[in-house]
């Protein structure tokens, strides 16, 4: 193991024998910076974003945000009725007068506060309208016409949805975007792909291939050592675009409140997780590990089998627009099985925790996403195998054989 | 001391046999495989260097044959490729401390040790890519030593390399030949006039010849000529198509590879390794060279 590890030192420094690779990196992390800031710069003026409101929002949530009591309830809802009758007389001042407006203006005040009470509902209602589907899930159980399967369903829903609360009110909504952000998967995959078949092809271009082969450890072991090389290249990658995305959303969308449930989200209010948000971050995180091994795993065995780069990167590129196809367009019940496979679905986890999405398998209802996360870890155990078999054969590398230099 | 036996290796790509049924026996020492382009010199040494395998045949040091021995079979062989190439990026010290990885050595001092061997030390932190040919080439020789193989392999070790670093080369291959095998695979006869003690020539992959240098030389004897042309006429172009002549000197005239005497005022004279190259290895010519006489 000790022999792997040293190797696996040098099969690193082998991605910086094209420099351009780093400089590919450097300049993605600054395109994916821009593009957040882009997109989700919501508290600063200028272009589409109404900076103005979006701050005096954030103002308003720090004063009546946190714990929900039945008093404050009752002091937003206040507002909120004030806020409407002042919309509906039409009798408000159009003057800008921070001095006595969050936002500069009675309408947008306004605005804000019936938005905050909105969600404050949300959140106060949360319990009693899960109960409710719990109650008709336990009805439902009674009757004779559901099958079996429909009813292990609605016996685990049952279990999940029963008992849950919501009882703080956060600035939490902004983490939703950071869950379903997509930019940076794509340039990562890119890098993966680059970089993967730059370990595995390092040999032959630089006419190194040769030591390889005549060495005891030129084989099983120096393949071994590329796996762990690209595997920790995979991992430092992956979590380079997961900060940036993380600090970056944080920061821009000024994200707090990650200690409340996962449902507390609009968007993940019927996930079956009960867990806080700080750790579905974590378990979002390890899912995409997942997927990227799994696809630099495939890629270094497309490379181990074409053995030329170009080629190698085509076909992984080729692999990756039909990953997309399948993910987009395969989702009717019959045609789902083929995501199953699918490295893109650990790697997009959130999407698929936002409700509770089982698949039949033998009467069984199996969460979909830890479906896929066995599969997709068979699919990498697969590709590691192809490449440890295929590198330990004599000559693998040697399609020029002796031939031209005879 | 190391034993090396080639049985009967056959290769063939396709309808091309690349070597057929070479067969040989090596114990410590300095061996020349020499031929010409094509001769299956390459196939063969990377065939025993173990990246390629034979059709046919089996090779065995020490009396273990390959096929048994598995993986410790590449733990006595060091192999030189020729123009070896190395990652740009790596200083020599590295490519040393790699070379040592794949090899399995546990030593950490071997790599500096052959680096100051091969006069590189003083380069060791500098990047590969910087080097020139002649000390990527001793970087080659420090990198096939890394295990002290039994068996050391090289391919064309001086091609490229200018006069004085062909003599340093030489010098080191010598220094090495003492306590181990090195098979030398060339076509530049003067390599192994001064390195080998054993030559074998090859030629479209078979074995003409297999004897030590002397011996090698002693087979044409009487077969060599000296011969200086007179008159003003004379239709060297001509001459030189019609006979192997092995070398042309202003002042000595031509030497001339024939089984007797091409010219009346012919003189026969000892043979070098490069007229032996010329008389068993060029199947331009034909003995016929006998029957024309100067013009």
């Amino acid at each position: 193991m000790k022999k792997i590890l040293t190797l696996s030192r040098f099969e690193l420094k082998k991605l910086f024998i094209k420099k351009s690779l780093m400089v590919i990196i450097a300049f993605m992390c600054l395109f994916n910076i821009i593009n957040i800031v882009r997109h989700y710069n919501i508290y600063a003026d200028g272009g589409l974003n109404d900076g103005m409101f979006n701050r005096a929002k954030y103002t308003v949530l720090k004063l009546y945000g946190g714990e929900l009591t039945e008093e404050k309830l009752n002091e937003i809802y206040r507002m909120k009725s004030q806020a409407q009758e002042l919309a509906a007389s039409g009798n408000y001042s159009l003057k800008y007068d921070p001095d006595k407006y969050y936002c500069g203006y009675a309408f947008g005040d306004a605005m804000i506060f019936i938005e905050l009470a909105d969600e404050a509902k949300r959140l106060a209602d949360y319990s009693d309208n899960f109960s409710k589907l719990v109650s008709e899930s336990e009805e439902l159980l009674k009757k004779d016409f559901i099958n079996d399967y429909y009813k292990k369903i609605n016996q685990k829903a049952t279990e999940i949805y029963s008992s849950r609360e919501l009882t703080a009110l956060t600035n939490n909504k902004g983490i939703s975007d950071f869950f379903d952000y997509k930019f940076s998967s794509v340039l990562c995959i890119i890098l993966l792909i680059l970089g993967t078949v730059l370990i595995f092809t390092a040999d032959r271009d630089a006419g190194a291939d040769v030591y390889l082969e005549s060495s005891v450890n030129g084989k099983g072991k120096s393949a071994a050592a590329k796996l762990i090389a690209s595997s920790l290249y995979t991992l430092a990658l992956t979590l380079l675009f997961f900060v940036i995305d993380l600090i970056s959303f944080m920061v821009l969308l000024r994200i707090d409140g990650l200690e409340q449930p996962l449902y507390s989200l609009s968007s993940y209010f019927s996930t079956p997780l009960t867990m806080p948000i700080w750790q579905f971050i974590i378990l979002y995180f390890l899912f995409r590990i997942l997927g990227f091994l799994c696809i630099t795993a495939v890629t270094s065995a497309i490379t181990v089998i074409l053995k030329t780069p170009i080629l190698s990167v085509i076909a992984s590129f080729a692999l990756f627009m039909a990953m997309i196809v399948c993910k987009t367009y395969c989702l009717s019940d019959s045609k789902r099985w083929i995501n199953l496979f699918n490295p893109l679905v650990p790697i997009t986890a959130p999407k698929y925790l936002k409700r509770y999405d089982a698949m039949n398998i033998f009467s069984e209802p199996v969460i979909f996403i830890g479906a896929t996360a066995l599969c997709v870890l068979i699919i990498t155990a697969l590709a590691v195998c192809t490449v440890m078999a295929l590198s330990s054969l004599k000559g693998a590398s040697r399609k020029r054989g002796g031939v031209k230099n005879v | 001391m190391a034993q090396l036996e080639i049985n009967g290796i056959s290769k063939s790509y396709g309808k091309k046999t690349v070597l057929d049924s070479f067969s040989a026996k090596m114990s410590d020492g300095v061996y020349g495989l020499l031929g010409p382009n094509g001769a299956g010199k390459t196939t063969l040494i990377n065939i025993i260097a173990g990246i390629l395998s034979a059709d046919c045949g089996n090779i065995s040091i020490n009396g273990v044959d390959k096929a048994k021995s598995g993986k410790a079979y590449y733990n006595s062989i060091g192999f030189m490729p020729q123009y070896p190439k190395f990652y740009p990026n790596y200083t020599a010290a590295e490519i040393m401390e790699y070379m040592a990885a794949l090899k399995g050595v546990e030593n950490k001092e071997r790599g500096n040790e052959l680096l100051n061997f091969v006069n590189l030390y003083d380069s060791r932190d500098k990047k590969v890519g910087a080097f020139s040919g002649g000390m990527r080439q001793r970087l080659a020789i420090a990198a096939a030593m890394s295990n002290d193989p039994e068996i050391l392999i090289l391919d064309e070790p001086t091609a490229g390399l200018d006069p004085i670093e062909r003599i340093r080369f030489r010098n080191i291959i010598s220094q090495l030949g003492t306590d181990r095998i090195i098979l030398i695979a060339t076509h530049i006869v003067s390599d192994v006039e001064y390195m080998a003690e054993r030559i074998i020539l090859l030629n479209e992959g078979k074995i003409i010849k297999d004897m030590p240098c002397d011996e090698l030389c002693k087979s044409i004897e009487g077969k060599v000529w000296q011969y200086s042309p007179q008159g003003g006429d004379f239709d060297l172009p001509r001459y030189i198509k019609k006979h192997k002549v092995s070398e042309i000197s202003h002042m000595l005239g031509m030497r001339i590879i024939s089984d007797g005497p091409p010219a009346e005022n012919a003189v026969s004279v000892t043979p070098k390794l490069d007229d032996v190259f010329l008389y068993y290895l060029d199947s331009m010519k034909t003995d016929g060279a006998e029957k024309d006489v100067e013009q």
